[in-house]
């Protein structure tokens, strides 16, 4: 009996009309939690009415403050009939639970109603009252903080990353429930937007548990999905990374500064006055105890034969055949027609794609042997899957009064699946945590969906222990434990993926499907890399108890509590990997490959690192993460998107599954051989943020993949592109092909010089000293590695090295190469990139547009091809892209950030394109002003950098609790020999333009900030006195809003990004996450499809809006809109469509208004010369 | 392959004022796109029509749900739905109230009722402003009339709290209100001249001078309607004409100090009776509901058009009326003074803003 909840109905305003006879409305309210219900008084004939009700209390157990909504209906009171219901609000009061978030909720909430949208605003206040819980066995996870940001949150200081934590709940979807035959639409609308949003609620608790048990406090990253299965049911599942967070109690600390790299780049430097105290973190002791691993034991090798079973649904027939990886389009023998094949691939990077290499069948990217020895651990633990314990066992866990130890032990399924996977939903990392990265790695399977026959769940939605029940009911638990095995199964593709790939992570990891009618594609891909233990253990760990349990070196903290063995393959080889980082310098260092170059699993380019010359790099990289703050780029970025239609038979059930498994290799191929083109083609070598969608539909497939291409400094120069004809002697036909070559290579220096690429020339030789020849080595090595042959000696280079040969053998060809020239480059002024931040870019001003956009296009022709296809789907996203750029014409120069596109085929023939993105302006005359100053400021900078670095090791001496395994003298004299690693003129160009940016750009600010002191002195001197006290936030952020003199709405900002140009994030107040259905009966009266979904749109963000305002903040940050299922029916005159979207609430400060306060000694310490700026 | 779903919602509503404006000029999407087009914007932006096309329809799509809201601007500011910064909702509540000249003078004075609207695509041929223009402005006008006509208070405030609007604006729309609610005819052949700026002018030189709000601010449609006990009194001025000594008086102490000052002295002279009783006569009879219609056609058959065919200049228009005015309170037995300037302020200033080609 831990909470009380206390709501309060204030007033409401501009509600509809619901008597038409006065034109005014009698309207009363419903507060709705669990099954209590209060009423307010009717408020008669008023369109604005002010209850002002008493408290509404409602004493409830924590587990349903995490799970319910708050449900608030208002309704139009009549004597004679039923009341009508105007609207309801649903509110999550999950963020009340942290100690650290939104203390109350209180603000004007859209009145929403499925049917008719927004209908009116209604003022509510609601508050918590949370007792202690010190049950250890509870069913609640209160105080567990979860954030959608995929980095480590700006305020918060990342003390243990303990790993991924992933979880799924299974109901049946209430549209598909007999009932709804009887129900108005309205009513099943919300029986659906409640029951997810009570499904969403149950599945962050059961997260949260997770959490707790790993001992974080938080989940960062986390990513919700919903999949409607249609008549099969509905499927929650999240995913992301638990980490110990530990909250920089001065916010102020932080010196000010525009990028967020530079922001994550302070923060381990920032010293925690009380290191060892977690401010909200897991309450039980951490104890010293040494558990007693048996490795071999929990990794029982099972036969492939026992996980298939596992991951049968009924219906389906057994397939003989495990998850067996096979690689590329070439092994139709690997492959079986079986519905139940996993397809999966290695996107690799620097296979370099060359088609007169062996023949085209050939796998491009094979590899000798793909780890088999370990297959699902969990097939041998029967079916109890993790947190998905039965009703019984949740009993069982209540009575047990065990400690936390042997709670693990009782559940030992539990215990080792979550270790199982390595992974890491974050994108962006704490500088110094990636060591290496491999490349991406991918899988996909297709798998057959099937009804869930449940007779427990003959739903009456009224009751809301109805799906509980369902839930925790044994015999339905095989339902989730279906999916669940799926997910294991491709999840465990992806980490032995990353295995072949010599890395023991994967990062930037996410999940998605693709549902059409009973076939669902389910996908998983990120980047394998090589994470540096001693960085978690010495740099952030500090303070942590687990630090004390001294672990091995070579111990990483994912594994922290289980001591897997298996995380580090190789012990010699991590140590060894270790004495590299160590001398490698920063900024190319995670380029440099993981696996061993003499047996690499695939094909590829190796040579010396052109920034060190020290290691092996690939010719290209292509990886899921965001790029590294520290990373070296030449130039800017660019979106870079493969586009990809097949098509494909109608079928039913397995035969359907059967062939869209078979033509999914080929289209990964493609997809990647297009990246590949296109990226050479913009003259760059490495794609970051990649997301690749695959989308199945009735009779198509299509692929879509977007990221940002860069040039690295580390990556060879790339070779241009190479167009090859078939008839060599055919006149005509070489001049078509020259003109063409002549084309691409203009093109090649048109993107070169738009970019701003222009490498420093750094003649062969030099590269190649270390070690001579390396290019005839790593052909050697190719020789060796067995798909490439003969064929290989042959070298088609005209003259240029390392140059890409298209073969134009026939028509299709040369559409391939067509496409490659008809995509246009953004307008001047314009740039584009789906990651967060755009390389080159820094001087961001705060000038921000987050927008969606969606086309449903309609394919004409019946007898459609899949090059007609081709061009129909490229023309649509190019369209778009060029409709992006011409609305957003105002804020040039500028720059669309984290370009969501999102793909789906509702109907045959039917395509439909939903993007998310946010146009930042930025400022082009600072940026010349950077250019220019750097030199003479260069040695100032230095030697600011050599006071930053040392206070590193000098805070981590600090610390009397540490053990340090390293001296810190040693630490200072490894800082300097990095620091001496590279040239100090390349430092200071590529790493420290974009602080010094930023410093100028506080200082311009700075300027401004006085000339504006000076207008309102006395305001501003009263706010900086609010700055000193915590208490007075609340002031801050009502002043923090722009003053807009005769509004009472406070402008929320939305970004799919981490941060706010131009501002600090100083709370992070919860995480968002919405779903909404609207449904209309009048769609041509309502403005046709485009009329209702625009209005539709509108609304959900005004009450993501007003949910945030109501918090307290006045922006969300990483927003995302995770679904958006439009379907209509125009003979019929509907259509429906649903919303899924998420994000972090924040409150943000203007970097301006931070500024003015006075000058702190800590800024002072991190960033000598902005003081020195200052006081002048 | 045609595309059923277009749309573009940014988180702040996209408002571009061109559109805007030929939105509210009540071009369809297909006129406004070809507009745009010829304004070069394609050649500027490098964009295809296509992307003009969608563009254009995006924003009318967001205009068109803006509209129940810009109804009553208060609620744009106070609504959620969409986020737009302040000074942009100022800006889409000023043009969508402001009107067109030439339609004004069309309604101008009329009874803002459905008879009225009917007549619109008259107006709407005549003015050749588009009829969805002509629709808006005068459903505006409507409004506006609605909400203040039972009001308390000063006529411009109110407008300017419930809608929002500029003061100027507002002052336009007072000059409306007043001009519907007293019906004064503007329409006129021999009213063609007049601007909307010189009605609007005398509109708020009689609010000020001849409504109930002149004298007592605290009560009801206090700035709509005129002084009805001010127009009972008017009568009383008749004696300047009646009399025919006080007329000779009043006509010698005028000619006196105009002389050698105005370069008429002679028509004035001549014609001094006429006008004086012109003014008189009109005065008296404003009581009439039917007569306070045709003031300004009176004002300009009765003054302006005979001193114009004696060829007066502005400044021998103001000599005599400053003099005519001033010169009554030298006559002993004329009592009403103050009466005589309340009236007589007001007809000066009126006659000297119409007094023009």
């Amino acid at each position: 009996m831990p909470g009380k909840l206390k709501v309060k109905i204030v007033a409401g305003r501009h509600l509809p009309v619901m008597d038409r006879a006065s034109d005014l409305t009698d309207a009363f309210v419903e507060v709705k939690f669990g099954n209590t219900t209060f009423k307010t008084d009717v408020y008669p004939k008023s369109l604005n009415p002010q209850w002002n009700s008493e408290w509404f209390k409602f004493e409830v157990d924590d587990e349903d403050l995490q799970d319910e909504p708050l449900q608030i209906t208002v309704l139009d009171h009549d004597t004679y009939s039923a009341n009508d219901a105007i609207g309801k609000v649903y509110i999550d009061i999950d963020p009340l639970l942290y100690s650290e978030a939104a203390t109350v909720i209180s603000g004007w909430f859209p009145i929403y109603d499925t049917i008719h949208g927004i209908r009116g605003e209604i003022n509510v206040v609601v508050k918590v009252d949370l007792f202690n819980d010190l049950n250890r066995f509870r069913q609640s996870s209160c105080g567990v903080k979860f954030f959608c940001t995929t980095s480590i949150p700006k305020c918060y200081r990342a003390v243990v990353i303990h790993g991924f934590v992933e979880e799924l709940v299974v109901n049946e979807d209430p549209e598909y429930q007999w009932i709804d035959r009887i129900r108005t639409p309205r009513a099943s609308n919300e029986a659906r937007q409640r029951l997810i949003s009570l499904m969403s609620g149950e599945l962050q608790r059961k997260i949260g548990l997770k959490v707790l048990e790993m001992r974080g406090n938080a989940v960062v990253g986390y990513l919700q999905c919903f999949d409607l299965e249609g008549e099969s049911g509905l499927v929650v599942r999240a995913i992301g990374t638990v980490c110990t967070l530990d909250k920089i109690s001065n916010t102020a600390f932080l010196p000010a500064c525009n990028s967020p790299s530079k922001e994550m780049k302070e923060i381990p430097f920032n010293e925690d006055p009380n290191p060892n105290t977690h401010s909200s973190g897991p309450s039980t002791p951490l104890k010293n105890q040494t558990y007693s691993f048996s490795p071999s034991k929990s990794y029982s090798r099972q036969s492939s034969s026992s996980d298939t079973d596992l991951s049968l649904t009924p219906k389906t027939a057994p397939s003989p055949q495990g998850p067996r990886i096979f690689l590329f389009p070439s092994s139709p023998t690997l492959s079986c027609g079986s519905p139940q094949l996993n397809k999966s691939c290695l996107l690799l990077p620097g296979s370099s794609l060359n088609p007169l290499h062996s023949s085209h069948v050939s796998p491009f990217v094979l590899r000798k042997s793909v780890s088999f020895t370990e297959e699902l651990l969990l097939a041998g633990m029967g079916s109890g899957s993790a947190g998905k314990e039965g009703g019984p066992f949740k009993a069982l866990l209540r009575q047990q009064t065990q400690t936390a130890l042997e709670q693990r032990e009782g559940s030992p399924h539990r215990f080792c699946r979550r270790r199982e996977f390595p992974f890491f939903t974050l994108t962006a990392f704490p500088p110094g945590f990636l060591v290496h990265v491999g490349g991406v790695v991918s899988a996909r399977s297709v798998k057959l969906l099937d009804r869930i026959h449940n007779p427990a769940f003959v739903g009456i939605m009224g009751n809301t222990r109805s799906y509980k029940l369902l839930d925790w009911n044994s015999f339905n638990s095989d339902e989730p434990e279906t999916r669940d095995a799926w997910w294991a199964e491709i999840r465990q593709e992806i980490k032995s993926h990353a295995k072949a790939l010599g890395c023991h992570a994967v990062v930037g990891y996410s999940e998605s499907t693709s549902i059409c009618e009973e076939v669902c594609i389910l996908s998983a891909s990120g980047t394998a890399a090589v994470l540096n233990p001693r960085f978690l253990q010495d740099g952030t760990m500090e303070g942590c108890l687990e630090q004390r349990l001294s672990w091995q070196p070579g111990f990483f903290s994912i594994g922290s509590e289980k001591g897997e063995v298996d995380f580090f393959p190789q012990n010699q080889d991590s140590s060894s990997l270790l004495g590299i980082e160590e001398t490698s310098p920063p900024g190319c260092g995670f380029f440099h490959i993981p696996y061993d170059e003499l047996n690499m699993p695939f094909p590829a380019h190796l040579t010396y690192c052109y920034n060190c010359r020290k290691q092996k790099v690939p010719d290209v990289l292509f990886t899921t993460i965001d790029l590294p703050a520290e990373a070296m780029v030449i130039g800017k970025g660019c979106l870079i998107q493969a586009r990809l239609c097949r098509l494909k038979k109608k079928a039913q059930a397995e035969a359907n599954a059967t062939s869209i498994s078979n033509l999914l290799p080929f289209m990964e191929y493609e997809v990647h051989t297009q990246l590949m083109n296109k990226l050479k083609l913009k003259g760059m070598n490495a794609l970051f943020g990649l997301r690749i969608q695959i989308t199945v539909g009735e009779n198509m497939l299509m692929g879509l993949a977007s990221a940002t291409g860069v040039y690295l400094t580390a990556l060879p120069t790339p070779g241009g592109i190479q167009i090859a004809g078939k008839t060599p002697n055919d006149g005509a036909y070489e001049q078509h092909v020259s003109h063409m070559q002549k084309k691409i290579n203009d093109t090649i220096a048109k993107n070169k010089e738009l970019y701003e690429i222009n490498p420093p020339e750094i003649p062969e030789e030099i590269i190649g000293s270390p070690f001579p020849e390396p290019r005839q080595r790593s052909r050697l090595l190719r020789s060796q590695s067995e798909s490439s042959d003969e064929v290989m000696e042959l070298d088609l280079s005209h003259g240029k090295k390392d140059a890409f040969v298209l073969e134009i053998d026939d028509t299709d060809a040369m559409e391939d190469v067509h496409s490659l020239l008809t995509d246009v480059p953004p307008p001047p002024g314009f740039y584009s990139c789906n990651t967060e931040i755009m390389p080159g870019i820094n001087n961001w001003t705060s000038d921000i547009q987050m927008f969606t956009s969606v086309r449903v296009s309609r394919l004409s022709n019946i007898n459609l091809t899949n090059q007609t296809l081709n061009k129909n789907f490229n023309d649509l996203c190019e369209n778009l892209l060029k409709s992006l750029y011409f609305k957003l014409r105002s804020m040039i120069p500028c720059c669309l950030c984290h370009v969501n596109f999102t793909v789906a085929l509702p109907e045959d023939e039917v395509i439909q394109i939903t993007v998310t993105a946010v146009a930042i302006t930025f400022d082009k005359n600072q940026a010349l002003q950077t250019s220019k100053v750097p030199a003479e400021k260069t040695l100032q900078r230095a030697s600011t950098d050599n006071e930053e670095q040392l206070q590193f090791p000098l805070e981590l001496c600090s610390d009397p609790l540490v053990s340090q395994p390293f001296s810190p003298a040693k630490e200072v004299l490894e800082n300097a020999g990095s620091h001496t690693g590279i040239p100090a003129a390349q430092r200071a160009t590529s790493v420290d333009y974009s602080s010094f940016a930023d410093r100028c750009n506080s200082w311009i600010e700075l300027i401004k900030l006085k000339a504006q002191t000076i207008r309102r002195g006395s305001i501003k001197t009263t706010a900086s006195l609010d700055k000193a006290s915590p208490l007075a936030e609340g002031h801050l952020r009502h002043r923090s809003v722009p003053s807009c003199t005769n509004s009472t709405v406070s402008v929320v900002k939305m970004t799919p990004l981490s941060f706010i140009p131009g501002a600090k994030i100083t709370k992070y107040l919860g995480i968002i996450n919405m779903f909404f259905i609207r449904e209309t009966t009048s769609l041509r009266e309502e403005g046709g499809v485009s009329g209702f979904l625009h209005a539709f749109i509108a609304e959900v963000f005004a009450m993501v809006r007003a949910h945030v305002a109501a918090l307290g903040g006045n922006a969300v940050v990483s927003y995302i809109m995770k679904q958006c299922v439009f379907m209509e029916n125009p003979n019929k005159n509907q259509a429906q469509c649903l919303i899924n979207v998420s994000g972090d609430a924040v409150i943000v400060v203007r970097e301006s208004e931070l500024e003015m306060v006075p000058v702190q000694p800590s800024a002072a310490v991190s960033q000598p010369a902005s003081a020195g700026d200052v006081t002048t | 392959m045609t595309n059923d779903l277009d749309i573009f919602v940014g988180n702040t509503t996209l408002i571009d004022e061109e559109v805007y404006q030929l939105w509210l000029d009540g071009y369809s999407v297909s006129d406004a796109v070809s507009l745009r087009l010829r304004s070069g914007i394609l050649e500027q932006t490098g964009a295809t029509v296509d992307v003009l096309q969608s563009d254009t329809m995006d924003h009318y799509r967001t205009f068109h749900m803006l509209e129940r809201l810009l109804h009553t601007p208060s609620k744009l500011i106070h609504q959620l739905h969409f986020q737009i910064p302040p000074s942009r909702q100022a800006m889409l509540i000023e043009r969508y109230y402001a009107f067109d000249e030439a339609f004004v003078r069309e309604v101008l004075g009329k009874k803002l009722s459905k008879g009225t609207k009917k007549d619109l695509d008259d107006v709407s041929t005549k003015t050749s402003i588009t009829l969805k223009s002509c629709r808006r402005q005068f459903d505006n006008f409507k409004r506006v009339f609605k909400v203040v006509e039972e009001m308390r208070g000063s006529l411009v405030e109110n407008i300017q709290q419930h809608f929002l609007l500029s003061d100027r604006l507002a002052r336009d729309y007072a000059a409306i209100v007043f001009f519907a609610n007293s019906r004064f005819e503007t329409g006129k052949k021999k009213l063609q001249f007049l601007t909307f700026e010189d009605f609007a002018y005398c509109a708020e030189q009689m609010i000020q001078n001849w409504t109930l709000g002149a004298v007592d601010s605290n009560v009801d449609d206090m700035d709509v309607d005129l002084d009805k006990e001010f127009l009972q009194e008017l009568k009383e001025l008749k004696v300047l004409i009646a009399d025919k000594d006080l007329l000779d008086l009043h006509k010698s102490l005028v000619c006196t100090s105009l002389r050698g000052k105005i370069s008429v002295y002679n028509e004035m002279e001549a014609n001094f009776k006429n006008l004086s009783r012109a003014l008189v006569n009109m005065a008296s009879k404003l009581i009439h509901t039917k007569d306070v219609r045709d003031f300004f056609i009176d004002l300009v058959e009765k003054f302006i058009e005979p001193c114009k065919s004696d060829k007066w200049t502005l400044n021998d228009v103001r000599l005599f009326l400053t003099q005519y005015t001033t010169s009554a309170h030298n006559l002993d037995a004329f009592r009403h003074q103050a009466l005589w300037d309340r009236y007589m302020s007001t007809i000066k200033s009126c006659l000297l803003k119409m007094y023009h080609d």
